[in-house]
């Protein structure tokens, strides 16, 4: 009995060893099909099943602290296959620079909906217009470049400010006023961007702005192609890193601000104003702080996109851009930064799959919002309750008490 | 007597042509439970909502530590130690019964919006104080919170939220606690000890005044020092409890009440 | 002077067409408290579901015949599907999401008005591209001392205030205008006096939805065109003159659209290339309001409730 037992435990032991590689080997081997095979019958099936891996994942619990728990256990495991992947990705796919295109393309489009999620997702105010944040940014900073000649540092630095800038004056006449005067008034501000860029001669018109010069790195063109060991890299290996320390940072300043006093009134302020006024908060600043940083990141990343392009048009700022980033917000998990930063990841990767199919990509995007808000309004990952690493707090019992659901 | 910490002086707020509150004056002591008692929709709560700064009263004046309040965004009268719960209960509902308390905490930050962001080591230190007070706070009325500190606010029952929310009120030490209708859909029981818990908060909170809106006339009996009687927006009797309750123009007012339910 | 007159017809025509919208949008601010973002795109699902039917009246060969007639009779049966589908909308999307926090509704009608318009794009043969819209309205024009009034513009205004009348009877004298005032006054208190909230809420809905579907076919006819993307714009203008009327206020909502259609035409006429910006200009109006005047041109100040 004891030894039949003892070693029932000990293969259990070792199949629990073997989840995390388990799992690592179908996300990868997901995310490889989804993002490098360009047939999208192939990234239908592999979507397909990764859907269901994830509502396997949340409907059985059993699964559900299965996987958690060995996730937690092996992080630093995890933590090392994913840096590696994420370096490791582009050295895979040198011949085939239009797919790191797609995923620099998903770097910008973390940065917008990590700044997006400051405004829909942590303080809870409506942004219909977002796409104008990240025009403001991507003009500022071409017409900089190529009108005064301006280097990219300072032009991506003021193209942020300026976009921060312009985020704080849409929130100013709402301040006063509830979450549909918002949603007008961003809606709004979008048009109101879109007509303007179209019909002013200085940012060009319909045309847009050409020959964005590309980023300079100590005194390097980012378009010179890199030479390593005789190999050839294309143009866009060097974006990809680039972008990369950005969407770093993004995601370095988001998690500090969510963990600060200010990311905790930003809540305040979503859950229920009069109360977060009432607890001596004051609501204005908060609510223009979240238009600001969040319209901070819109213009970094439209600085980031410009100068990648090198060519931008009015086009590239209307409201379907403005409801694609606020889909990723809400597929991913309001409020979440982990959940905003997959949801990006996945419809901007998605629909370069689906080129075929491109006329149906924003009958998609509509539906995706519509069915998440429906049914899984909280996301991917929904939104987590704030730990505190305070002696004061004993961390294991008292997580005992969190809502499953 | 103690000293007076808040008063209206002759307040009066009109919403177009009505009349909410009309021409009424009371004065609240250090350490003294006021009770603002009548019928369903005499002006009670509407005097909640000026002096914490939600309404700008249409005249009069309200008095704080010598300084006149109105018209000061609510903001800043609950930095300057004017703190209230709701009628029906104001909870941040997704995120944690400590979130909650700390964010009550607001008005305590000696910190800049900048300093919360870039003074790291600081702003750690005075978050574990501040955890440590919650966890007090909580403990002081409801052992369960205080075990419990990341459950979700909007996951508990209706008696543990109103507790949540006095904890709320007093995690920044106020001067003055507005508390409103908190024994509203109770029974019995549960009024009771809530009672309890507004005696407590004497014990807690030394030389704070409280003002009670009720309608529950056995909590304000057990409770309160001293009684306003309202209806109508006008005041129509004050004193003790025994002294208004015997007073025909309070009876006439709640009995003319309950057939009404505006 | 005959200029003037001239744009005042054509002010009150755009007038007409955003206060038919803007009444919705406020009518449902004031009884659930909701801004419902795909109320431009119900205007233009009614020009779409217009055509077949036009089509297929003209294959039967009854437009030729007795035209006026028939043409009343396409516009009761539409404006019966436009409020069918608002029906369907409060029914499928509105109601399992009344209890979800706002932002989460407000960002669903949001998604429906992309997913209706998306929808007509890619269904419609050839709708990506403008649609010529049949002339339902009467041609030719009135010549009064030098000013040319069309029949089409007086037809339009005629019908919208015959709509605005209608309407402000029911809201006034019926029973079911009583429900839905006291609905939008509060809802718990008109339960309690046992009006059906359901009820009022999805009439409102009907109401609602099909005068947005009217104010789409009276644009589509007379532009002579429509397109699956004309309903932002639209719904966007109606929202603005809602607002600037104050939302919840039905008398506000059309003062709103007048105001807000004088604006547009007589900045892009006076105004030295104002047509490019006419829009810049009238949601300058709507943020002048919101600041100076958030409770709208007729509105008192808001009390929030506490």
């Amino acid at each position: 009995m004891e030894t039949i037992n003892v070693k029932k435990r000990k293969t259990q032991f070792a199949l629990r060893k073997l989840i995390t590689p388990f799992l690592l080997i179908i996300v990868v081997a997901l995310l490889y099909s989804i993002v490098v095979f360009d047939n999208w019958l192939i990234t239908l099936i592999s979507l397909a099943i990764g859907t269901g891996l994830f509502v396997a994942y949340a409907k059985l619990p059993a699964l559900k602290t299965l996987i958690t728990e060995s996730m937690r256990k092996d992080r630093i495991l995890l933590l090392i296959v994913g840096v590696l992947a994420i370096i490791a990705v582009p050295l895979t796919l040198r011949t085939q620079p239009y797919i790191i295109h797609i995923l620099i393309i998903a770097q910008i489009s973390i940065i917008l909906a990590l700044g997006l999620n400051f405004q829909v997702g942590s303080t809870g105010i409506p942004n219909l217009g977002y796409a104008a944040f990240y025009g403001v940014g991507a003009y500022t900073s071409a017409l900089l470049s190529t009108k005064l000649g301006v280097s990219f540092w300072i032009s991506i630095l003021l193209a942020g400010c300026i976009s921060a800038l312009f985020g704080w004056l849409v929130g100013l006449p709402t301040l006063k006023t509830r979450s549909y005067h918002m949603a007008l008034v961003s809606i709004a501000f979008g048009l109101v961007t879109y007509i303007l860029l179209n019909n002013i001669a200085f940012t060009g018109g319909p045309n847009g702005i050409k020959n964005v010069p590309p980023p300079e790195l100590f005194g390097k063109s980012l378009f010179s192609s890199l030479r390593i060991f005789g190999h050839t890299f294309p143009v866009q290996f060097n974006f990809y890193y680039f972008v990369l320390v950005f969407v770093l940072l993004a995601f370095v300043v988001s998690r500090f601000i969510f963990n600060s006093k200010v990311g905790l009134y930003f809540n305040a302020v979503r859950e229920d104003e009069i109360a977060a006024k009432c607890s001596g908060i004051n609501t204005s600043t908060m609510k223009l702080l979240a238009f600001s940083i969040g319209a901070f990141f819109a213009g970094i990343a439209g600085s980031l996109y410009a100068h990648y392009i090198g060519y931008i048009s009015p086009e590239n700022f209307n409201m379907n851009t403005s409801l694609q980033i606020l889909g990723m917000v809400i597929m991913g998990g309001m409020d979440n930064i982990a959940g905003v930063g997959i949801g990006a990841f996945i419809l901007s990767v998605a629909p370069e799959k689906f080129r075929s199919l491109a006329d149906f990509r924003m009958l998609a995007t509509g539906l995706i919002i519509l069915l998440m808000l429906m049914f899984r309004p909280s996301g991917i990952i929904k939104q987590q309750i704030r730990k505190y690493s305070s002696k004061y707090l004993m961390s294991e019992n008292s997580t005992q008490g969190e809502h499953h659901g | 007597m103690a000293e007076i910490c808040l008063s209206a002086n002759n307040l009066t707020m009109k919403f177009g042509g009505l009349v909410a509150i009309d021409n009424v004056s009371w004065a609240l002591h250090q350490n003294e439970i006021l009770g603002i008692i009548g019928p369903n929709g005499a002006g009670k709560t509407t005097i909640f909502n000026v002096v914490s700064g939600l309404y700008t009263p249409t005249s009069g004046e309200i008095v704080f530590k010598s300084n006149i309040i109105n018209g000061l965004p609510p903001y800043k009268i609950a930095k300057m130690g004017i703190k209230r719960t709701f009628q029906q209960s104001r909870l941040f509902d997704n995120i944690s019964v400590l979130d909650n308390v700390l964010v009550g905490m607001a008005t305590l930050s000696k910190g800049t919006l900048v300093n919360s962001l870039f003074r790291r080591k600081r702003m750690a230190k005075e978050l574990d104080e501040n955890i440590q007070k919650s966890l007090g706070i909580l403990n002081h009325f409801s052992p369960f919170l205080a075990e419990n500190p990341y459950r979700k606010a909007g996951d508990l029952v209706p008696g543990e939220r109103r507790k949540l929310e006095i904890c709320r009120a007093l995690a920044s030490d106020p001067d003055v606690l507005l508390l409103d209708e908190p024994a509203a859909g109770m029974d019995p029981n549960e009024s009771a000890e809530l009672m309890e818990d507004i005696l407590k908060i004497r014990d807690i909170r030394k030389g704070i005044g409280i003002i009670l809106i009720e309608h529950d006339m056995a909590v304000v009996q057990k409770t309160a020092d001293y009684i306003v009687v309202i209806s109508y927006g006008k005041e129509i009797a004050r004193g003790s409890f025994a002294e208004v309750s015997s007073n025909p123009l309070v009876q006439e007012a709640y009995l003319g009440s309950e057939n009404e339910n505006a | 002077m005959n200029t003037f007159l001239q744009l005042l017809i054509s002010a009150l025509l755009v007038s007409s067409l955003y206060s038919l919208v803007a009444v919705g949008f406020t009518m449902y601010v004031g009884v659930i408290n909701l801004a419902n973002f795909s109320h431009g795109d119900t205007c233009v699902l009614g020009t779409f579901l217009m055509m077949p039917l036009f089509l297929y009246a003209t294959k039967l060969g009854w437009i030729s015949a007795s035209t006026g007639l028939v043409i009343l009779i396409l516009i009761i049966l539409l404006i019966f599907l436009t409020g069918l589908w608002g029906a369907a909308i409060y029914t499928i999307l509105v109601k399992p999401l009344l209890a979800a926090p706002r932002l989460i509704l407000l960002l669903a009608t949001v998604a429906a008005g992309q997913v209706i318009r998306e929808a007509i794009r890619v269904i419609y043969p050839n709708g990506s591209n403008p649609q010529v819209f049949p002339k339902l309205l009467p041609s030719g024009s009135l010549n009064l001392s030098g000013i040319t009034l069309g029949y089409d513009s007086l037809t339009i205004i005629f019908l919208t205030i015959i709509c605005i009348l209608s309407l402000n009877f029911i809201i006034q004298k019926t029973k079911m205008g009583v429900a839905m005032r006291a609905v939008s006054q509060n809802a718990d208190v008109a339960q309690m006096m046992g009006i059906n909230i359901e009820q009022t809420i999805i009439s409102v809905f009907v109401i609602g939805s099909a005068l947005a579907g009217m104010a789409g076919i009276l644009n589509g006819s007379y532009y002579g065109i429509t397109k699956f993307n004309l309903g932002s714009n639209l719904g966007i203008k109606g929202f603005s003159a809602a607002v600037i009327g104050g939302l919840g206020d039905f008398k506000g909502a059309i003062v709103g659209g007048v105001l807000l259609g004088f604006i547009e035409v007589f900045a892009a006429a006076y105004i030295p290339n104002g047509s490019q910006y006419q829009d810049v200009f009238s949601f300058l109006a709507v943020i002048a309001f919101l600041i100076f005047r958030p409770s709208g041109i007729l509105g008192e100040k808001i009390f929030e409730k506490v």
